[in-house]
């Protein structure tokens, strides 16, 4: 029977701290993006790693952060939501009118926020799995939908100056210094990387998302949680209408559109497979961060507006290709 | 209640000289209150030394004068503008090209930083006003899609001491900062007043046209420009006795307003579509000419730009308001240079730029001649049409 | 248990329908504890469908199954799950971008309790062990680096991790479709160990394979189908090359003429 014991790995790769080196590297990838984007800049104009503009690039990219947590879960169980930025606004002028026009305390009307982005989330669930809509087509009518509501609620009066409970999370900052929403938006990150491997809905919406005959097979309820990826999204997008509107004080019915565009840009650029399986929670949030210190950056270096988007452009390209690079490595 | 005399003889001296007849045009009345969009802003003409307002206009419409050896800065002065310039229509960068063009003109050395923003990105924008902080430009020029949304990191940026804001598309100072620079406004707003607009474009209507008619009305994305451009345009027409069967919000775009008239024209059978934007009515001669309704329906412009001016020698629209696009650009040269030779109680608080009702009765001739003064500066750049 | 000398699983008349089609015609089949049975048959001769029956993919349009002499109806997966029926599929059903615990455990992952028991999450440690208990115990391999996506592992490894996956829920019943189909030598001398520590466990074992050498080499038993139909059925001393390419491709054997009687009475 010796002849049958197995010892060798993985194919015949090199491996840095018992995993593959291609790993580590699309592991790091981000991260080390973000040190060196932030040194090259912050050596050219100084201004970059300033007290005060970190603190901008922080705010800035918060609600990216949240949001790309969410879709990262929703995207590597194989699905795609476009209703983002209007689940957003809905969530945000559901709140706003609840402080607004009802009698319910503001520490309390808050949390209509995250709930209503569940509910919207569920129904976005509802219609993939039990309409059997496509995810993109169901997420893009619910985005028109969605939007729609809002519109009809908010028309285009600018909603502000709210109470402190508002603001809080968007707006607060720790020892005057750190943003709350960083605070918050890293520690969804961290929720999120520890749901990803240790829970069961981590783990079955990678399963469901790698291959959903084999998860079927294994006895997994794969409607149930897809299902919870859109409720997660919607949580989440109602987390990201508190920290915004906090932010800005104030609420229009245009806000979060075209947010899904970053948000997706930055889930892939952090690393997670786009048609499902494998997703990269802190890829996620870096990519997020890189993001908003690309469009930062290229403002501080006197790049012409327009140029800007040609450089977030070649980042996600980048990105991406170094990505395939290793995957190809990993599959042949 | 505003009182709006002052204003309307002052826009009645305005059409007269233009090219419509306009003899025994009547002031006709908006009521501000009844518009949840812009509650708590002044009109330009209540707050606005209107003698500094009419020299302003003087030195806009004539060639620039060099700025005094004395005040030309040792330094380049830095320049930042935050605009939304994923805009649609051409007139953010008609203005762009005025600016530098009439800063050069006047021998300002200046370094420039432009920040771009989709019209609802409202987080960019205010990482924009953010970084006008870290960067400490010298003068700053904002123009943010809704003023309500940006107006706290406005404000920062006006009581920064080092940093001079000119408020940019709004000729409305928000009544919370105050009457005067000192009591913290900025160094001023600049925009084409729509509420401006809409009043000379409600003028001509009752003038020109009987009050037993249909009418729809398209808006851009719901905010403030929509209110002042278009729910004003309503009030003016419902009071002379029109009736308002349909409304539509296009987000000044060709495509949906396209759509729209597709749809409603032929449905309401009305007889004006009252358009709030260059691109939307585009959209609307399309879609009327598509269901044979372009000999019935009275479309207008908004803005003048070459485009509608086009439309107007075709006879397809009947009249608008035109803008003399070059010169919301030159006039924050013109405020700059008077900051800096230390004439600031020169420079209005709010500044309208000149617009004027023109309409189908005129020649190509005349046409020509508005533009090549409205254009003056961007032609280069952009073309006259 | 009501009958000790019944074998573990028996299916007995199995009729299929698609349609107009009779995908399966009549099948019984047998298989026992210990026992590695070979199902062999040409493309489209009806062995998936009649696996899928007992997996409970499919129902079936007629006939009976046991289990150790006790009739059962199997209408899902999770029924043949409880009766401690397991497939590795010829895709190998893994979910290529989890680790080998993730793809071994999957849908059985041990729980844990967190915050005083409000929340029940995986116990990855817990996970671990048992995924290197069953590789060492039930495999005899020592798989390195097991937390790399399983995609990152060669064909054959991943065929033991399907099989580890059937036996990590402690089956009674393991269908092998295709276990040898594009492996390497070396691999495919290892699926063989993998079978026959199966056997010694006293695991019943349902071998599909188009290789008859394959098939000589671990099998105890052979059921040879033909659209639809079974038309074979002997044990492997009695089988020889010609005897089941002859059975699979015309149905019959020129020196068999009682084959349907012999198989009948071993049933």
């Amino acid at each position: 029977m010796d002849k049958s014991t197995q010892t060798s790995g993985s194919k015949d790769e090199l491996h840095i701290f018992g995993r593959p080196w291609t790993y580590q590297v699309e592991r790091l990838g981000p991260i080390a993006a973000v040190i060196i984007f932030g040194a090259v800049v912050g050596i050219i104009e100084p201004r970059f790693l300033s007290a005060r503009n970190v603190i901008n690039v922080l705010y800035q990219a918060a609600t990216y952060i949240i949001l790309a947590v969410g879709m990262t879960f929703v995207i590597t169980g194989a699905g795609i939501d476009i209703s983002i930025g209007s689940m957003l606004a809905l969530t945000g002028i559901l709140m706003v009118f609840t402080i607004e026009y009802t009698p319910i305390p503001p520490w309390l009307g808050i949390w209509v926020a995250p709930l209503s982005g569940m509910v919207l989330g569920l129904l976005n669930g509802l219609f993939i799995t039990k309409l059997k809509v496509p995810d993109f087509i169901a997420t893009i009518a619910t985005m028109i939908g969605y939007r729609g509501v809002v519109l009809i609620m908010a028309g285009g009066v600018v909603h502000y100056r709210f109470p402190a409970a508002v603001r809080f999370l968007g707006a607060y900052r720790l020892f005057g210094l750190i943003p709350i929403s960083i605070l918050v938006a890293f520690a969804i990150g961290a929720l999120g990387y520890y749901v990803y491997n240790n829970t069961y809905f981590g783990r079955y919406t990678a399963a469901l998302g790698g291959n959903r005959e084999s998860a079927i097979l294994a006895g997994i309820e794969v409607d149930k949680y897809k299902i919870l990826t859109y409720v997660f999204m919607g949580f989440l997008a109602g987390v990201a209408a508190l920290v915004t509107i906090g932010r800005l004080d104030a609420f229009h019915a245009t806000y979060g559109e075209f947010m899904e565009i970053d948000t997706i840009a930055a889930v892939i650029i952090g690393g997670t497979a786009l048609f499902g399986g494998y997703g990269r929670v802190w890829g996620s949030v870096f990519g997020a961060l890189l993001m908003s210190m690309v469009v930062n950056g290229a403002v501080l270096l006197g790049f012409p507006y327009f140029y800007q988007y040609v450089l977030v452009g070649i980042v996600i390209l980048v990105a991406v290709s170094i990505y395939t690079f290793l995957g190809t490595r990993r599959t042949t | 209640m505003l009182n709006r005399k002052n204003l309307f003889s002052v826009i009645a001296g305005i059409v007269i000289l233009t090219f419509i007849a306009t003899a025994g045009a009547a002031a006709v009345e908006i009521d501000l209150e009844g518009i949840e969009e812009i509650e708590g802003l002044y009109m330009y003409d209540e707050i606005t030394d209107m003698d500094a307002h009419e020299a302003m206009r003087e030195r806009v419409r004539e060639d620039a004068v060099p700025i005094a050896e004395d005040a030309v800065p040792e330094e380049p002065i830095e320049v930042a503008m935050i605009y939304p310039a994923l805009d649609l229509s051409d007139s953010w960068a008609r203005g762009y090209q005025g600016f530098i063009h009439r800063m050069d003109e006047l021998e300002i050395p200046y370094d420039m930083a432009t920040m771009g923003s989709g019209h609802a990105q409202h987080d960019v924008q205010r990482s924009h006003l953010e970084t006008v902080l870290v960067m400490e430009y010298d003068y700053v020029i904002v123009g943010p899609t809704e003023l309500y949304v940006q107006q706290d990191a406005i404000q920062e940026i006006v009581q920064h001491p080092d940093i001079e804001v000119i408020v940019w598309n709004y000729s409305t100072p928000l009544k919370e900062w105050g009457e005067s620079r000192e009591e913290g406004q900025p160094l001023s707003w600049v925009a084409f007043d729509h509420l401006n607009g809409a009043q000379m474009l409600g003028e001509y209507i009752v003038e020109n046209y009987d009050p037993d008619k249909t009418a729809m009305m398209m808006y851009g994305v719901p905010g403030s420009t929509s209110a002042m451009r278009g729910y004003a345009q309503k009030q003016i027409m419902e009071n002379h006795g029109m009736d308002v069967v349909y409304e539509h919000y296009a987000d000044w775009d060709r495509e949906l307003a396209y759509n729209a008239t597709l749809d409603a024209a032929p449905a309401y059978e009305v007889d004006f579509i009252h358009s709030t934007s260059t691109a939307m009515t585009s959209g609307i001669i399309s879609a009327l000419g598509e269901v044979g309704m372009q000999e019935d329906v009275v479309v207008n412009g908004w803005g003048g730009g070459s485009e509608e001016l086009e439309y107007m020698t075709e006879g397809l629209i009947e009249y608008t308001v035109f803008r003399n696009q070059d010169d919301w650009g030159v006039v924050l040269a013109e405020m700059i240079k008077l900051d800096l030779e230390g004439r600031t109680d020169e420079i209005p608080l709010a500044y309208s730029g000149e617009m004027q009702v023109i309409d189908h009765t005129m020649s190509e001739e005349e046409i020509n001649e508005l533009l090549e003064h409205g254009f003056r500066y961007s032609r280069e750049e952009m073309g006259l049409f | 248990m009501n009958n000790n000398d019944a074998p573990f699983l028996k299916m007995k008349g199995i009729v299929k329908r698609f349609g107009a089609l009779t995908a399966v015609d009549n099948v019984d089949l047998a298989v026992d504890r210990g026992e590695v049975l070979a199902l062999v048959g040409e493309n489209a001769a009806g062995k998936s469908t009649l696996i899928k029956v007992l997996t409970g993919v499919y129902q079936a349009d007629q006939g009976e199954i046991f289990i150790e002499g006790d009739k059962v109806e199997i209408n899902n997966r999770k029924d043949s799950q409880k009766f401690g029926i397991e497939a590795v599929y010829q895709d190998l059903a893994l979910v290529p971008q989890l680790d080998v615990p993730g793809n071994l455990f999957l849908g059985k992952e041990p729980p844990k309790k967190i915050l005083g028991g409000l929340f029940k999450v995986i116990d990855n440690k817990k996970l671990e062990e048992q995924t290197r208990d069953i590789l060492k115990d039930n495999l005899n391999m020592e798989i390195e680096n097991f937390n790399d996506p399983v995609i990152n592992h060669s064909g054959g490894q991943q065929q033991s991790i399907a099989i580890g996956r059937a036996l990590a829920s402690e089956c009674d019943l393991i269908v092998m479709d295709e276990p040898t189909a594009s492996l390497g030598v070396e691999e495919i001398d290892m699926t063989f160990e993998i079978v026959r520590r199966l056997k010694q466990n006293n695991v019943a074992v349902i071998f599909i394979s188009h290789n008859l050498e394959h098939v000589f080499e671990v099998c105890d038993k052979v059921l040879v189908m033909r659209m639809g139909e079974r038309v074979g059925y002997m044990d492997i001393e009695d089988a020889t090359r010609e005897r089941l390419v002859s059975l699979m491709v015309h149905g019959r054997y020129e020196e068999e003429k009682s084959e349907k009687s012999v198989a009948n009475k071993t049933v």
